[in-house]
């Protein structure tokens, strides 16, 4: 495979394309859940990007256009790699039990506290905030979870292809994707919080 | 329909259409529950910011985190 050498980037386009790497990188890990794969397929999408850079018109931002670009390549690579797809040996069927949240509720099924209230995101800089929050609570998903709500998420997938990517029965993809919400809502509410109390927020 | 049952149908539609049936029973449990109002806010504002987040439009500058 090539490689980014110094030559490609002589630009301050090109440079600009390297630096969201990380967050392709991010991402494309989560998706894949491999990351020798993810490696390949970020730089895939860089030199995708570099090669037809002229084509970036800045109608989106950077970054949009590179998810863009990311997104052909990881359906590329989920499509020729099916054993990267979750399977039942890599523990799915325990992340699919959801009774987990059951201590959320009380017996009659009513939420046992009342909800913190977020402070909405709506600067752009608190939306960075908030970003940062959720990639770490991205992270914290168990992996056939994450990867499973990144198939309709990121890649937009709708249930049924879901279905027919992952070989899950639509019980089990929809079980995962509420988990993986519960889940989230939960970590962002401790995190989220937390990281506007250590910007002396008001909550 | 309790509190539960009400997070399943809020998440669910965000995959699915509801029943009209479904739709319907879930406005009048959330018209009714102080706390499915506070989580459906959260999920709101969550849904919103995931959309941005995997959509690439977030700030460019965010550290190594």
């Amino acid at each position: 495979m090539m490689s980014i050498d110094s030559t490609m980037v002589d630009d301050d386009l090109s440079r600009e394309i390297a630096s969201h790497r990380p967050f392709l990188l991010r991402i494309s890990r989560l998706q894949l859940g491999d990351a020798a794969l993810a490696e390949d397929v970020v730089q895939e999408a860089i030199l995708a990007a570099l090669e037809c850079r002229s084509a970036f018109n800045g109608r989106s931002t950077l970054r949009t256009w590179l998810v863009g670009i990311l997104k052909y390549k990881v359906l590329d690579a989920l499509r020729d790699k099916k054993k990267h797809l979750p399977c039942p040996s890599t523990g799915i069927h325990e992340e699919i039990a959801t009774d987990d949240f059951d201590v959320l509720f009380d017996m009659q099924g009513t939420w046992r506290e009342p909800m913190s209230v977020w402070i909405d995101p709506e600067a752009v800089a608190m939306q960075t905030d908030f970003a940062r929050v959720l990639q770490v609570c991205l992270d914290n998903l168990p992996p056939n979870t994450a990867r499973v709500f990144m198939l309709r998420e990121f890649l937009e997938m709708e249930t049924t292809e879901i279905c027919s990517t992952t070989l899950l029965s639509s019980t089990n993809v929809r079980a995962l994707l509420y988990r993986a919400r519960m889940g989230l809502r939960a970590c962002l509410d401790i995190k989220w919080i937390q990281s506007r109390d250590e910007k002396g927020g008001i909550q | 329909m309790n509190c539960r049952e009400h997070s399943k149908l809020v998440l669910d539609a965000l995959d699915h259409p509801l029943s009209p049936q479904d739709q319907a029973r879930a406005d009048e449990h959330l018209a009714d529950c102080s706390f499915c109002q506070g989580a459906y806010r959260q999920f709101t504002i969550m849904q919103r910011e995931i959309k941005r987040f995997f959509s690439g439009d977030v700030a460019e500058k965010e550290g190594n985190s």
